[in-house]
């Protein structure tokens, strides 16, 4: 096609706008709201995973060292605890800062403490995390195998409700999101198609005329797509204050709470919401016009 | 330059819109279409704009085998002919100018032709000082106008016109009429369906009449009765 026809075309399409100003108006504002749905659910969605992902890396095995155990060995010890698998973090406390530690659990009753105080009952031990808690078992008897360890401590039970739990959130999670995903696709398509069908006296007439398919069929697709970035935008602002205001306050009033930093989520959720809302927009038409072309 | 050899029109298997029609129409005729609601008048005026295609049959336009036609040579075959209609079928939010001016910029038309060509076939047609009026804007008579403009704006070989006084009052009728006449005389060939008594019997044109799908006359300077 000629330059001016292309000129022709992208001054149809972008103008379209004002001419159907109502339609273009309900159409805009059904994908802001349908993307304004799928963006907040998607921070949702993001925020449990990472809590989730919080609770999983709080899960802790502490390993008890021999009683005559050689502090030179230190380093040696922790470097055989980290080549195994599943071992994310390990920390070395000696039997002072143990001791310190009870103290301060049992707070004003630490009196009973002052006992022991100079004859210290406890041993050195190691504070392990692992990466995987569904590994905790295995990593626990690997642990037992350690020169040097003499007992180790973890909560197998409340680990694996705590990983049932997890994996649920994942699971029910991924299934609301494609659900979600797959019904703002299908509310902001079935608007689109609204708005063609409204015009499909337009088209039949176009091509009475003898307009061929591409003259008929770009212009919608621009308006589509403009559309779709038109109610993105709207949905972009939406959901970005929202983030902040519901971050703010919730950091707040329940400050224990981990939540995703708002940077680099929103700024990604954004292009995801803008880059959707046009592709869907202008798919959806393209596939209207279609119909009307061949009918 | 028109020619029907045999042709046959069904809808549904079963339903006969047309059925063995043989009839030529030469360059620059004047035809009448007449005949009853149901008789095939659209489904004839259908044909020849290719917005069907023959069950049966061929249907020639200068030379071309229009049941041939492939899809995406439609558009280009449709700039050779203009199309009338009892509704008009303007473009609603395209003003007058721009409805004419469409119909160049489908066929790539230069900015500078359509500047040239527009204001003087809205001239011709008598609307040089409703350029601007959007379809709502205009009467009945006028909106016929536009769309006779828009018609023949690519100066087609054939003028179809479906009824184009059906939806308008009497006088305005004629001067419609004068209009496509006046197009007639410059050389365009013109089919004309309609069901306008007074305008065939005034205008002694060839009339072709239709009846249950079948060419029941075909008459130089008829009339639209069987008192003829």
């Amino acid at each position: 096609m000629r330059l001016s026809t292309w000129k022709y075309i992208f001054k149809e399409g972008l103008g379209g706008l004002g001419k159907n100003f109502w339609m273009s108006l309900a159409t805009i504002t059904t994908v802001a709201i349908a993307l304004v749905v799928l963006g907040i659910f998607l921070m949702m969605a993001t925020n449990i995973q990472n809590i989730a992902l919080y609770l999983e890396s709080q899960v802790e095995i502490a390993a008890y060292l021999d009683d005559d155990f050689d502090r030179n060995r230190k380093s040696a010890l922790i470097s055989s605890v980290y080549a195994i698998d599943g071992v994310a973090d390990v920390q070395y406390v000696t039997k002072e800062e143990g001791l310190e530690r009870l103290k301060e659990q049992f707070g004003e009753n630490s009196e009973i403490l002052e006992a022991v105080e100079d004859v210290n009952p406890l041993t050195d031990s190691l504070e392990i995390w692992v990466s995987d808690p569904t590994l905790i078992h295995e990593i626990a008897a690997s642990l037992g195998e350690v020169k040097g360890i003499r007992k180790v401590y973890y909560h197998g039970e409340v680990v694996e409700k705590l990983v049932q739990l997890t994996d649920m959130i994942r699971y029910f999670g991924m299934i609301l999101v494609i659900m979600l995903v797959l019904g703002t696709l299908f509310l902001i398509t079935n608007t689109v198609r609204l708005t063609v069908f409204a015009r499909r006296r337009e088209i039949s007439i176009m091509q009475l005329v003898g307009a061929t398919d591409g003259m008929i069929r770009w212009p919608f697709f621009l308006e589509g797509m403009l559309m779709g970035f038109l109610g993105s935008l709207i949905a972009v602002g939406v959901v970005v204050q929202a983030y902040l205001w519901a971050f703010e306050m919730i950091s707040n009033l329940l400050p224990f709470v981990p939540l995703v930093p708002a940077d680099p989520m929103l700024v990604n959720l954004s292009k995801l919401l803008v880059l959707s809302g046009m592709v869907v927009g202008a798919i959806g038409s393209w596939v209207s016009v279609r119909k009307y072309l061949r009918a | 330059m028109i020619e029907f050899f045999n042709v046959s029109k069904v809808y549904n298997d079963h339903v006969y819109a047309l059925q063995g029609v043989n009839l030529s129409i030469e360059k620059g005729e004047f035809v009448f279409l007449v005949g009853p609601s149901g008789a095939g008048k659209t489904t004839f005026v259908k044909l020849l704009y290719r917005q069907e295609k023959a069950s049966k049959g061929q249907v020639f336009f200068d030379g071309y085998n229009l049941g041939k036609l492939r899809r995406k040579d439609i558009p280009f075959y449709r700039r050779r002919i203009g199309v009338v209609f009892q509704d008009f079928k303007l473009l609603p939010q395209k003003t007058a100018y721009e409805n004419v001016a469409f119909a160049l910029v489908v066929t790539e038309a230069t900015q500078k032709e359509i500047e040239k060509k527009v204001p003087s076939i809205l001239e011709m047609v008598g609307l040089e000082d409703k350029w601007n009026s959007y379809p709502h804007e205009l009467s009945g008579g006028e909106q016929q106008r536009v769309a006779i403009a828009r018609a023949l704006v690519n100066t087609p070989q054939l003028l179809i016109a479906d009824e184009p006084t059906g939806n308008l009052d009497p006088d305005t009728s004629w001067e419609i009429m004068d209009l496509i006449s006046r197009v007639n005389r410059m050389g365009t060939t013109v089919l004309m369906a309609t069901h306008a008594r007074d305008i065939v019997n005034t205008m002694k044109k060839r009339v072709i009449a239709l009846e249950n799908g079948q060419v029941v006359r075909d008459q130089a300077k008829g009339g639209y009765g069987d008192e003829a």
